[in-house]
């Protein structure tokens, strides 16, 4: 049984997280073939601590009939006015996903608001504890056990890529480090029974660093 | 004959290859360190032990460590070099401090000869030692003592010669004990130093122990260190140590563990003349699960008169899948806008060991640290394996392990230097055993 | 008569040393006391005395700078950092070769004299900027560690760009990153251990009459002065962006500050990737910045406000949509 690592702090993660850890190309934020089953997540930041800038992720995704459904949100509101969200609902069979996103933008001037629609794919399938996946833009692999896991992901020029390691030390505990985009981050996690919660930070020599607290249940 | 006397001994060393590949070479890999030593272990009748070792790098065999010793059942003597058996008591002064005496560089690397003698209850140690590496001296100490029962006492004496001139010093140690009480008193005076005129040479300090008084354990500390106390042989007051010349304190620290609970608080204290003080305050709790979470929050007053306060929060977890410590740490809270600090600053650190398999796991250091203008880190990641068979070890590392290698986000490396980055650097290492 | 001027001015020259004085370059102090610009107090170095630094001598002749220091070190790096144009660097932390954590205000060094135990090999002289640069010099040091050292160096005027003053300051610091246990002009900020901002500097007139050569005929101590600079920590007073919202523009960048301060607003993506420098190296304490946004993809930006002289930053969001 595998252990699929679904957090929005996948920033920490890495791959095996449906949520990819790296700088977001807009529109495509979910891998769908690494949905997994019954959970609900809400992770919330100020990038760099900056005023009036907030980013949450919500993501909740569940089985139907065999059939991996998923949803994601993610939003961003700037200086009180401006307001940016991207939804995404996908869907997996087998190794298989798909999924089709949507983003809206609302400005104080502007009264329309913006829709505009993409699309993902992917692939994921593991064999003996390593795991690969493939969606547009992303490539990534890893290596799990029930300790915790190696992954790494990137574009497929190689030009940006992520790398982290999870350590799973007990069912209470857990902790990642990673490397992303040339920067550290690191992360830490509370388990429960139901709920999760975890605690991310990455840095930016130019920027700062930023705080990223996640909470997770279970369904 | 010579194969005879050979396998009668015991044969052991280790080769340790390294091999780097640095950005700044354009990743171009080279050797950087191809080093084996042989020892030969030779036990003889009599309780007599020879050990030899040669040390092996392109181009040069040396000499590198040896060993005689002779063991009785009240004396040994041993005759060395690059050997570490320079230790000496000083609970109180810590008068002797052994990588001053063994010519610390890379290891111990002095020659020398050592001879205890001990019987029942009364012991004393003669060391002789010279420095090859490091500079050109020696050093002599001496001690006598009376280690077992109600009361115990020491005498200390201890001379280092180098070309120029030489130091002396001489010490008295006393100590009282009766469960759980433990007096100790140590004195020492500089006998000559070039440095330092014939006055204010004494140094002493006095110690009460309580061990345990309910569930407290108390320990109570007065020390003074004369303005011309000089000891070259101490990390404490050699003649780059200004901040301990003439410096004179109390010391408190008081353990309480909470009944029923695997709580544990912990207040330290100083203050000392020029009105330096020190509190610390710390909580440690014990979880089960191997889990265990420690937090401390300390005030100092050093002696330019600036007050600098820390606060550090720590939590770690062990388990058969690997290990796993997170910290978190404020320093010099409040500062702003100094000519002399960096500031505020927050560390965060984790340290993490992931096993993969039986013999091989996966070992990450991470810190970074941030205040108002900038943020930096230094990352240092391990894959190691040891194959089962063999006595060998395999690294493959990238990054600088000394930025973070002093207990993580307490090291200065990370701590206080604001340009630090991770050093681009892969290494192989190889070692093997036999 | 003749023989008598020629006699007293040789004379004079001997007893009172002057500009042009070419030294030797072979390890032997020939300078003058006349040319020791900065005498260092003995025993006020926080690491001991075999880490201390003694005298620096300077002197000139048409073409050639020359620097003498006689200091005592063990197993730390001397550096010697020399202020002889506009521009140059305020924090040694940053340099890619021998970073120390030494800041400098008033002064901005351009050149780095530097060497590490008693070994010029290991050292020498560089140009400092974002990326140092070796520069040709010719330069001796006789000594070990441990005992006695006399360092000097020999460098052209047109490497060092033919300045009219000289600012210098000399430290004794540990290994990569760390800080100062001995500084000659002595400033209060060096304590031993931890970081330094330096803003007292010696300051030597080459060129007194802007002739465009090096003076002549004069002691350099005669042309010497101990500086010191304020160190002010600028603070933002107010900082905003109107509109933070933007469609096309005008937008306006209005920062303000508590004393006059060098001023950079630089760009960066919502993810944090630096773009460019809106504003760079401005010295003003008051400014109303118009922006022209026309050129910017449409997207959320991260505007950063810093200055060089103070340790704070301030970092604001920007859209345009």
């Amino acid at each position: 049984m595998l252990l699929l690592i679904l957090s929005s702090t996948a920033y920490l993660t890495g791959m095996g997280g449906a949520i990819s850890p790296m700088e977001r190309p807009e529109n495509i934020f979910i891998n769908p073939a690494s949905i997994s089953k019954r959970i609900v997540h809400i992770t919330f930041y100020r990038p760099f601590n900056i005023e009036d800038f907030y980013k949450g992720d919500l993501y909740s995704s569940f089985i139907l009939k065999g059939v991996n459904l998923g949803f994601g949100l993610n939003a961003t509101r700037v200086n009180r006015g401006y307001t940016r969200v991207i939804s995404a609902i996908g869907i997996k069979y087998g190794i298989f996903g798909v999924s089709l996103s949507q983003k809206y933008e609302s400005a104080p001037a502007s009264k329309s608001f913006i829709l505009n629609y993409d699309w993902n794919a992917g692939i994921r399938f593991s064999l003996r504890g390593f795991a690969f996946a493939l969606s547009r833009e992303r490539l990534g692999f890893g290596f799990i056990t029930s300790g915790g896991s190696l992954s790494f992901e990137t574009t497929p020029d190689f030009k940006k890529f992520y790398a982290g390691v999870e350590f799973i030390v007990n069912r209470v505990i857990s902790g990642s480090a990673g490397w992303m985009n040339g920067r550290p981050a690191i992360g830490l996690y509370l388990h429960n029974p139901r709920f999760d919660i975890e605690m991310g930070f990455l840095t930016n020599s130019d920027l700062g660093e930023t705080t990223i607290v996640s909470v997770g249940w279970r369904l | 004959m010579i194969l005879l006397i050979l396998s009668l001994g015991e044969f052991h060393g280790w080769f340790e290859y390294q091999y780097t590949s640095p950005e700044w070479e354009y990743w171009n890999l080279y050797q950087e360190k191809n080093y084996g030593e042989m020892g030969f272990l030779y036990k003889l009748p009599g309780r007599t032990e020879t050990y030899t070792a040669l040390s092996f790098e392109p181009g040069k065999i040396q000499f590198k460590r040896m060993h005689l010793t002779f063991q009785g059942n009240f004396f040994s003597i041993a005759t060395f070099k690059a050997e570490d058996r320079h230790w000496f008591d000083s609970p109180l002064l810590y008068l002797v401090s052994s990588e001053r005496v063994r010519d610390e560089s890379y290891g111990a690397n002095a020659e020398g000869v050592r001879c205890d003698l001990w019987k029942r209850g009364y012991a004393s140690g003669f060391l002789f030692s010279r420095y090859t590496v490091t500079e050109k001296a020696q050093a002599i100490i001496w001690d006598l003592k009376k280690y077992e029962g109600f009361l115990t006492w020491g005498l200390l004496y201890l001379k280092k010669d180098w070309v120029s001139s030489f130091n002396e010093v001489a010490s008295v140690r006393i100590g009282l004990f009766k469960r759980p009480f433990e007096l100790r008193g140590e004195i020492a005076k500089n006998l000559y130093h070039p440095d330092t005129p014939d006055s204010e040479n004494l140094a002493g300090a006095m110690e009460l122990r309580i061990v345990p008084l309910g569930p407290f354990i108390i320990l109570g500390k007065a020390y003074s260190y004369g303005m011309n106390f000089r000891d070259e042989l101490s990390n404490e007051y050699n003649s780059s140590r200004t901040d301990n010349q003439g410096k004179r304190g109390v010391y408190g620290e008081i353990s309480y563990l909470l009944p029923r609970r695997a709580i544990t608080i912990t207040g330290k204290t100083y203050r000392e003349n020029l009105n330096r003080y020190w509190y610390y305050l710390e909580a440690y709790v014990e979880f089960v699960n191997n889990i265990s979470f420690k937090t401390c929050y300390d005030v100092t007053r050093d002696r330019f008169g600036d007050v600098w306060k820390h606060a550090f929060f720590e939590v770690v977890a062990e388990g058969k899948t690997g290990r796993l410590k997170f910290q978190y740490k404020i320093k010099d809270i409040g500062v702003k806008n100094v000519e002399y600090s960096i500031g505020q600053r927050s560390i965060f650190g984790i340290e993490g060991k992931l096993n993969l398999s039986q013999s091989m796991w996966f070992y990450t250091r991470v810190a970074f640290g941030e205040d108002q203008r900038t943020a930096w880190e230094s990352a240092f990641f391990q894959i190691a394996y040891r194959p089962p068979v063999s006595n060998s070890e395999i690294y493959l590392e990238y990054g600088e392990p000394s930025h973070t290698d002093a207990d993580l986000v307490n090291d200065g490396d990370i701590a206080d230097r604001e340009g630090i980055t991770t050093v681009n650097r892969v290494r192989l290492i190889l070692k093997y055993y036999f | 008569m003749r023989k008598f001027l020629v006699l007293s001015s040789l004379f004079t020259l001997l007893l009172y040393p002057e500009t042009f004085h070419s030294i030797q370059i072979d390890g032997e102090n020939d300078f003058s006391p006349e040319e020791a610009v900065v005498i260092d107090n003995a025993n006020d170095s926080y690491w001991s005395s075999q880490n201390e630094l003694d005298t620096l001598f300077l002197t000139w002749n048409a073409e050639t700078l020359f620097i003498g220091c006689s200091y005592t070190l063990n197993n730390n790096a001397l550096l010697i950092f020399l202020d002889t144009e506009t521009g140059g660097i305020d924090n040694a932390n940053g340099l890619d070769w021998y970073p120390r954590d030494v800041r400098f205000s008033g002064a901005k060094p351009d050149f780095l004299v530097a060497l590490w135990n008693c070994d010029l090999s290991l050292g020498g002289i560089r140009k400092l900027g974002e990326n140092t640069s070796p520069v040709s010099y010719r330069g001796v040091n006789s000594g070990s560690p441990g005992e006695k050292n006399f360092l000097e160096v020999a460098i052209p005027f047109e490497v060092l760009g033919n300045p009219q003053k000289i600012s210098l300051t000399a430290l004794i610091c540990g290994g990569d990153y760390a800080g100062a246990g001995d500084v000659m002009p002595d400033d209060p900020s060096v304590r031993g251990s931890g970081s330094a901002i330096i803003n007292i500097f010696r300051e030597i007139t080459i060129d007194g009459d802007g002739d465009g050569v090096p003076d002549s005929l004069i002691a350099p101590v005669d042309v010497s002065k101990t500086e010191e600079y304020k160190v002010s920590f600028p603070e933002f007073k107010s900082v905003y962006i109107r509109p933070d919202i933007a469609q096309t523009g005008p937008v306006t960048i209005h920062v303000e500050l508590t004393d006059t301060a060098t001023l950079t607003v630089a760009l960066f993506t919502e993810e944090g990737r630096f773009l460019k420098n809106v504003i760079e190296g401005l010295r003003t304490d008051f400014i109303e910045y118009s922006w022209d946004i026309h050129d910017l993809d449409k997207g959320i930006y991260i505007l950063k406000f810093y200055t060089s002289e103070n340790r704070g930053m301030l970092k604001k969001a920007f859209v345009r949509y």
